[in-house]
């Protein structure tokens, strides 16, 4: 025992030498630690303090997303909003520092999917057409760049035809048809690929049915 | 003894054939990007296995059946001819696809240079345009002609150059019929130059006001058949003054029309078996080419609707060519409506699956469409029978506008489209497609998609079960509100400002029971009714539409799912039909209770629909 006591003493030393040194590297495992206890709000109130190419960066980033994404899943309804903005904005952190310096624990993919998703939760949760537009833009520009890097998966199409439908509501005819046209097309291609999204992407056509008969488009 | 009969010369010239016009039609598919199915994919892939033999022409021939119908409506003959005329004349090939189009376009150019030269004289003016034949003469005469010769060349060039780009344009261009296109130029110039000086027009009648002779003779050149039908209605109407008693006698016309058809098609019968012999000989086998053959025609048309829709396109076509397209639809109706039973009997037998038990259901819904106790007939041709035999005749006739117009194409393209066009229309707005719907779908939905159809064929009370709130978002809101005007005027404000989430809240409520809703926004509504009005059209809405996607996923195809909730609605109208329809659906519940397959419940709800039959007067 007395000789083991010294060498716990260096190695607590080294690790708080190290925390001390590289701070991020502490951040990202207290991030753990609180997610592991699902204390969303404790990650959610910090601010993530590293630079895109540092190490474990992304990782924080991803975390802190995920966190404001459960609180807005959760949260009363007039708080949503701010917790999915504050996932966006975390989640484009991620994808940034991830395609600076890539990081072996952290799929881009699921990084993307989870902004596409922060993306259409803060534009449904929008009170006008006016604050929905520029989510609803951001949405169809990410899932463009998505579809363009993984385009045998479904999460870009299905993205994208949802954000269509979304811009064909805001539309008159025959703007509104010609985009309901391509959202049906879109969501056609999200139904052969693989990745899920097959409820959803039936629902979405039943939107665009909807929305055709009301706007007299023929599909 | 001509080479080519021999059966080994056959065999190569035809292998020759289907390589050549196969890569053409890849290529072809290739370059217009469409997705090569796998069926073609694994041929080519067999044919690259088999490259070191020499392929069979059994495999060529299935290989280029399946090309031809991916690259439809273009043919393999089309594609050739543009692709051969663009390596032997590069240079001419970008004026025009084929050398057709080239005179054509050159005539065209001909005859629009011809009529801005000659109306550039002064002796082109009204007085002298008012004035025919009998009242001038001279270089005045020679050139009014000469004007109206080049406004019909204009006509019948533009006509034609039409026709032929559509064709190239749709790759479906056929060298063979090159010479008909100058013939047609021939008989348009006679026909404009007639119809501008020869043929009279009553003074005062809508033609002789606003028709003008150079507008006149642009139109004979353009539809050479109007001049040809006012000439035989003239020759009729000088027949009747010298012959006043003898008419003309239909029923000898139709009985030499039907005689002459039938002749044909048994020339074109007996061609087509030759012609399968000839493959034979060359390498193939005559089963396959034959099973190849029926593979064209759509779902397997069965003999029974196969023959109806043979006298049925037989008789259009004699109507055709008697009484014009209004002809052949009159025919089709008359025959249509004659035989409404039977042919919606076979109809059904075409698409459904054959068993016994639906060929009872199919005479057993036959007769109630004759006596009128199902949905649809219940005041004898009812809505949605009577619809179903328009869109039938309607997409008949469309066939018929579209196709070659000569005599046994017609005949012969149409027993097929017709029997198809049949199997469908009939199918999708008869009470035998009704009934089969009902049953297909009864029988092939899960639980929670069956108990949602249910509640919405009969009407039943909604359940908040039938619509997750989940699956209802900003987008489902916002549309669902724009067909339920109830709820639009309700809700007025959060639609125009957008507000999505407020839209999906409501939406999703409304989704719930109907407690949760009338708590929250019962004050939106001018009445208690309006609101449970409302909640029942929005509920509607998007019910219909996730009903309507359950079905169509199990209906095959020519079935409509949403014919059959029309035909539902007007059923539970008509306290008959209602009752028919209670019948079908307990037997759907007790089919699916004890696990019952699609023959036996078809055999039971055949058994229920007859017995009040039975017992009727």
């Amino acid at each position: 025992m007395p000789k083991a006591t010294p060498l716990v003493v260096s190695a607590s030393l080294l690790v708080a030498a190290c925390s001390t040194i590289n701070p991020q590297i502490g951040q990202l495992e207290t991030f753990k630690q609180e997610a592991a206890a699902r204390n969303w709000q404790a990650i959610a109130d910090t601010r993530v303090a590293c630079a895109p190419e540092s190490q474990g960066c992304a990782q924080s980033h991803q975390i802190k997303a995920d966190a404001c994404m459960s609180l807005g899943n959760n949260a009363p309804s007039a708080q949503q909003a701010a917790e999915y903005d504050c996932a966006i904005t975390e989640y484009q952190a991620a994808v940034a520092a991830q395609l600076k310096l890539p990081d072996p624990a952290i799929d881009l993919a699921v990084l993307q999917k989870g902004e596409l998703e922060a993306l259409l939760r803060r534009r449904d949760h929008s009170r006008s057409d006016r604050e929905a537009t520029p989510f609803n833009r951001a949405l169809l520009t990410e899932a463009a760049t998505v579809v363009k890097a993984a385009p045998a998966q479904a999460a870009g199409y299905y993205y994208l035809g949802d954000a269509l439908v979304s811009q064909a509501l805001s539309e008159q005819p025959p703007t509104s048809c010609e985009t309901l046209h391509r959202a049906a097309a879109t969501l056609a291609h999200a139904s052969q690929q693989p990745g899920g999204y097959a409820d959803a992407i039936t629902q979405r056509r039943r939107d665009i049915a909807n929305a055709a008969q009301a706007g007299g488009c023929k599909l | 003894m001509d080479s080519l009969t021999t059966p080994a010369s056959l065999g190569e010239a035809l292998r020759t054939q289907l390589n050549l016009e196969s890569e053409l039609m890849i290529a072809y598919a290739l370059s217009s990007g469409k997705e090569l199915p796998q069926s073609i994919v694994d041929a080519l892939d067999l044919l690259e296995r088999e490259v070191a033999t020499v392929p069979s022409l059994a495999v060529l021939a299935g290989l280029h059946t399946a090309l031809s119908r991916l690259v439809a409506p273009a043919t393999p003959r089309g594609i050739k001819a543009i692709r051969l005329d663009a390596e032997q004349h590069p240079a001419l090939h970008r004026i025009g696809a084929v050398p057709s189009l080239r005179y054509l376009l050159f005539a065209a150019f001909g005859f629009a240079w011809m009529f801005f030269l000659t109306s550039l004289n002064p002796g082109i003016n009204p007085g002298n345009l008012a004035k025919d034949i009998y009242t001038s003469s001279g270089w005045d005469l020679a050139l009014v002609m000469t004007f109206l010769l080049s406004a019909a060349g204009i006509g019948v060039s533009f006509g034609a150059l039409f026709e032929v780009f559509q064709s190239v344009s749709d790759r479906n261009y056929d060298p063979a019929q090159d010479g008909i296109y100058w013939v047609r130029i021939g008989i348009g110039l006679i026909a404009g130059l007639m119809l501008a000086q020869l043929i009279p027009f009553p003074q005062g009648t809508a033609a002789s006001d606003t028709l003008t002779r150079p507008l006149l003779a642009l139109i004979g050149g353009y539809s050479a058949s109007v001049v040809h039908r006012i000439l035989e209605r003239l020759v009729t109407a000088l027949e009747s003054i010298f012959i006043p008693q003898q008419g003309a006698d239909p029923a000898a016309a139709e009985r030499d029309l039907r005689q002459r058809l039938a002749e044909e098609q048994s020339r074109q019968l007996k061609t087509f078996d030759k012609l399968l012999g000839q493959v034979s000989a060359a390498g193939g086998t005559v089963g396959d080419v034959r099973s190849e053959l029926m593979t064209l025609l759509p779902g397997g048309v069965s003999s029974a609707l196969a023959g109806k829709a043979t006298r049925l396109a037989l008789d259009a076509g004699i109507g055709l060519m008697t009484g014009g397209i209004k002809g052949a639809s009159e025919k089709v109706v008359e025959d249509l409506v004659g035989n409404a039973g039977d042919v919606a009997a076979a109809a059904v037998r075409n698409v459904l699956p054959a068993s016994g038990a639906l060929a009872g259901l199919a005479g057993t819904a036959a007769s109630l469409v004759a006596r009128g106790a199902m949905p649809g007939t219940a005041q004898g041709q009812g809505d949605s029978g009577a619809r179903a035999i328009a869109d039938a005749v309607g997409t008949v006739t469309t066939l018929f506008r579209e196709s070659g117009k000569a005599d046994g194409q017609v005949k012969e393209v149409s027993a097929i489209d017709v029997a198809r066009t049949l199997g469908a229309a009939l199918l999708s707005g008869s009470p035998v497609g009704f009934v089969s719907a009902l049953i297909t779908v009864g029988c092939k939905l899960g639980e929670a998609e069956y108990q949602r159809w249910k509640a919405r064929v009969l009407a039943a009370p909604y359940r908040p079960e039938f619509l997750p709130p989940a699956s209802i978002n900003s987008a489902s809101a916002v549309a669902a509100m724009r067909l339920s005007p109830v709820f639009g005027r309700a809700f007025k404000p959060e639609v125009e400002a957008g507000d999505r989430l407020k839209l999906q809240e409501i939406a999703q409520c409304a989704a719930g029971p109907d407690e949760a809703f009338r708590t929250a926004f019962a004050t939106r509504f001018a009445s208690e009714a309006a609101c449970t009005e409302g909640l029942r059209e929005f509920r509607q809405v998007l019910l219909d539409r996730r009903v309507l996607n359950d079905a169509s996923g199990v209906l095959q195809d020519g079935m409509s799912a949403s014919g059959m909730l029309e035909a539902a609605d007007s059923a539970r109208a008509d306290p008959e039909a209602a009752e028919g329809l209670g019948a079908v659906m307990q037997t759907l519940d007790q089919a699916r209770a004890e696990n019952w397959d699609e023959n036996r419940t078809t055999a039971e709800v055949d058994a229920r629909l007859q017995a009040p039959t039975e017992q009727g007067p």
